[in-house]
């Protein structure tokens, strides 16, 4: 990471600009209802004291809840995209501007609210003449901390594919790429400055100005000037809606998946909706029909989607595990799993390709001989799974030396020989990246991360011929070809459309 | 009078607390004239101010102003006509002095050039300069932002003006100061004010009526020379004769000729010197000892005379009724 780097995303790339329109939009949008609701909310609690209660505490509680918990409680009602992440939002920057705004209400001078009702002014009058005005200044501060907090929260809409400067705080984090994590919040922080800046400048205003400056605004919002491309959630009959998780190799998939439906029929209209940030969320909107197809790892299905700890998936091999991902689905969601592909995206022991060579190292078994003069950088999440290091004791009687490690810190540790052998993924573009080799789990003590479409069984069975042009993926793609290709997205900053075509272009599943 | 009254109370009965701040009050109020309800705290002459303007609603009785029931419909049309200063200056601080006095004649529907020129002409009248029109109230001190209350009260012109206490948060130059330039103004526009006071000075200089309120009753309403010389009460009395010695100086001459002290004609063969009613005693210590009496005058009449044997014998009867 360096300065350059930072400057070259803030000035180069338009993906930065475009994502700084989409969290404008979203925070405007969200803003200005929020304000819609927060303020004639109050106006109207001023006179009624239990109302005024009720609603700062529902509007509290609603700020406790985490943020994720109301993306994954609408995404089901409403569906995914930028309609759930406005609607968390507004939850959001209620409170501050509500609290607010009664606070300044319901401490006027009452001399002075006496004196306009006595001078006959209506309750209209009374309102708009002088208790708003009185209270512009707080009403302010609370739009401002509202601006603040939603700008910040926005940053999460990316988890919902709702777009914004958190989808590159996401990439970043998922690609040990802190240049790119940094443009994200840097962004945000600085749009934060800015719109309080604004909000600032508007309240000095006077009241003629205020109205004409908030009502231009507001119309330019309208007529969509300032919005850039905005998902919507609704799903068109003729279009079909990929989405795929953080990262990009699903990215890749996604990409794969949407050449392969559209060269098998031009009519149908592909939506593709990268970087979900979780399980649960994509799952969830398969269920409620707001995404037809996404890519899922068998491993993930039995592990999260439908645990069961009574299952036992030792020593089982890759079909059975799929077999069996692909018939719960089936029984328990009514869901369709497509073939499989053919890498197994799991933990793997990884040294560099010199190590390997002069001690000839191929399998894990292999570092047995060596065991007592290697050190080893295994973050903590794999020390201490069954399926990790303690399995590695277990099951090939394996003990190292350890210092645990930040994955993002594992890759520089072996590049830099302060350790030999690492754990990681075993398409991590970082192996290719720096002349890493994975050792192979001779001993089969990782489980099955494979990866093949899921969809519901109603779409599957209205759509023959995307299920049928969606299988000729089966069993390809192997682990190494999917290391180069995350290689080529993550470091050599090719489109992971382009990537994806190449490779079917290649392998002669697409016609060039 | 023959007029029909500006405000006519009947039989009102106000309840606080289960306790009656007025009980059973009848009162009318007759076009053109200033009557002052005057009584010490908590006596409820404020209840009866607000009553009238709606603030209060009263558990049993009639009010009619100009005419009208006052009643939730009429309420608003009621309150239009009506000017209103209060004790805590209430300028609205979001607006400019200009906005403060141009908002009630705008909500009234009155022409903006007459009201711009009925407020240019109170503003000379109030001694304001033009250009504090731009200012706010927070710019102004305690006095010019209660001349502000005034012209603001009385710049729409209305029927009635009621005032609570304006002046009482005031310093004693201030105070003297608004006195007379609501007396002034009055006289210009002639309209019927009803005046709040605990003052017994600014009751007897302000009022043509003035109702003592003592326990939610009015216990006397008179003209200020039948109040002083014919207090229907001890109570009264004592409340006119300037209860609290240590105040004494601050009581207006006026009223010890019209209590009777002094004389109606002349002494004879002293020098004179005339002074206005509304001096106090205070300040005729020292005239006295120049000038052998005094011709007190109210409005350039010449009312009574006072020597110095006239002021003491005033101060003898307050020493014995200590």
């Amino acid at each position: 990471m360096s300065i350059t780097a930072i400057t070259h995303f803030f000035t180069a790339n338009a993906k930065f600009i475009n994502a700084l329109m989409e969290h404008v939009y979203l925070t405007l949008i969200s803003l200005i209802i929020a304000i819609v609701i927060a303020i004639p909310l109050a106006v109207y609690a001023r006179n009624h004291r239990i109302f005024a209660h009720i609603a700062l505490g529902f509007t509290s509680i609603m700020q406790t809840i985490p943020s994720l918990a109301i993306l994954g409680i609408l995404i089901p009602i409403v569906g995914i995209g930028s309609k759930p992440a406005i609607i968390a939002l507004v939850i959001y920057g209620i409170l501050p501007i509500y609290s607010n705004t009664y606070t300044a209400l319901t401490t006027i001078d009452p001399n002075l609210t006496e004196a306009a009702e006595v001078f006959g002014l209506t309750k209209w009058q009374r309102l708009f003449r002088i208790e708003l005005p009185l209270s512009t200044d707080s009403i302010l501060t609370g739009i401002k901390t509202s601006t603040v907090l939603i700008i910040g929260t926005a940053t999460l809409a990316a988890l919902i594919g709702a777009g914004g400067l958190g989808t590159f705080i996401l990439l970043g984090i998922d690609r040990s790429n802190t240049a790119l994590t940094l443009t994200g919040a840097i962004g945000s922080a600085l749009l934060a400055v800015v719109f309080s800046w604004l909000i600032t400048r508007f309240g000095r205003l006077k009241a003629k100005s205020m109205v004409i400056v908030g009502g231009t605004a507001l119309l330019l919002l309208l007529l969509g000037i300032i919005a850039p491309k905005v998902y919507t959630a609704t799903t068109q009959p003729e279009k079909i809606v990929i989405a795929g998780k953080l990262g990009s190799e699903p990215d890749i998939l996604i990409n794969m998946y949407r050449d392969l439906i559209e060269a098998g029929d031009k009519k149908i209209d592909v939506d593709l909706k990268p970087n979900f940030g979780k399980t649960s969320f994509l799952f969830s909107a398969l269920k409620s029909n707001q995404i037809n197809i996404y890519p899922e790892f068998t491993g993930t299905v039995l592990e999260d989607i439908i645990p069961n700890s009574e299952r036992q998936l030792q020593n089982k091999s890759a079909t059975q595990i799929y077999h069996m991902a692909k018939n719960e689905l089936a029984a328990k969601y009514n869901m369709t799993y497509g073939s499989p592909l053919n890498y197994n995206n799991t933990y793997t022991v990884v040294t560099t390709q010199k190590f390997a060579k002069r001690h000839h190292l191929h399998t894990i078994s292999d570092l047995k001989k060596l065991q007592n003069r290697l050190h080893s950088g295994f973050d903590l999440e794999f020390m201490n799974r069954d399926d990790g290091y303690k399995g590695l004791v277990k099951k090939y009687g394996l003990s190292f030396n350890n210092t645990d490690l930040d994955p993002d810190l594992r890759y520089q540790a072996i590049r830099r020989g302060q350790v030999q052998v690492i754990d990681g993924y075993s398409t991590d573009s970082q192996i290719r990246q720096y002349h890493l080799v994975s050792l192979r789990d001779n001993k089969h003590l990782f489980p099955t991360y494979q990866g093949a479409p899921l969809m519901t069984k109603a779409f599957a069975k209205k759509h023959p011929a995307v299920v049928k042009q969606l299988h000729q993926l089966a069993g390809k793609i192997t682990a190494k070809e999917m290391r180069e290709m995350n290689y080529d997205v993550n470091v050599k900053k090719i489109s992971a459309a382009k990537v994806a075509r190449h490779y079917l272009q290649r392998h002669h599943l697409l016609r060039k | 009078m023959p007029n029909t009254p500006v405000i006519q109370l009947s039989n009102i009965s106000v309840v606080y607390d289960q306790q009656k701040a007025i009980d059973d009050l009848s009162l009318s109020v007759y076009p053109h004239e200033i009557m002052v309800l005057v009584g010490e705290s908590g006596g409820g002459k404020t209840t009866i101010l607000r009553t009238i303007s709606g603030l209060v609603k009263p558990a049993s009785g009639h009010i009619l102003v100009n005419g009208l029931t006052l009643n939730d419909q009429n309420l608003r049309k009621i309150r239009l006509n009506m000017g209103y200063v209060l004790q805590q200056i209430s300028l609205f601080p979001n607006m400019t002095i200009n906005q403060n006095l141009t908002l009630l004649p705008e909500i009234k529907h009155q022409s903006k050039t007459a009201a711009d020129q009925t407020i240019k002409e109170l503003m000379a009248a109030a001694k304001l300069p033009i250009d504090y029109l731009s200012k706010y109230p927070n710019e102004l001190s305690g006095g010019e932002q209660q001349r502000v209350g005034i012209i603001r009260a009385f710049g729409t012109k209305p029927d009635l003006i009621l005032m609570d206490e304006p002046f009482s948060a005031l310093d004693p130059v201030s105070r003297e100061q608004l006195q007379d330039l609501t007396l002034s103004i009055h006289q210009h526009f002639n309209n019927t004010i009803l005046f709040i006071t605990h003052d017994m000075n600014e009751a007897l200089k302000m009022g043509q009526q003035i109702g003592v309120v003592k326990d939610g009753q009015i216990i006397q309403l008179d003209t200020p020379d039948n109040l002083v010389r014919h207090p229907s009460n001890d109570y009264v009395r004592t409340l006119f004769n300037g209860s609290e010695a240590h105040k004494i100086e601050n009581v207006y001459i006026r009223r010890l000729v019209l209590a009777g002290y002094g004389r109606k004609t002349p002494f004879e063969k002293l020098p004179v010197t005339s002074v206005e009613g509304d001096r106090t005693l205070g300040d005729c210590y020292q005239l006295l000892a120049q000038n052998q009496q005094l011709a007190v005058r109210r409005n350039s009449q010449v009312i009574g005379y006072l020597n110095s044997e006239s002021i003491l014998n005033f101060l003898a009867t307050k020493a014995t009724n200590n």
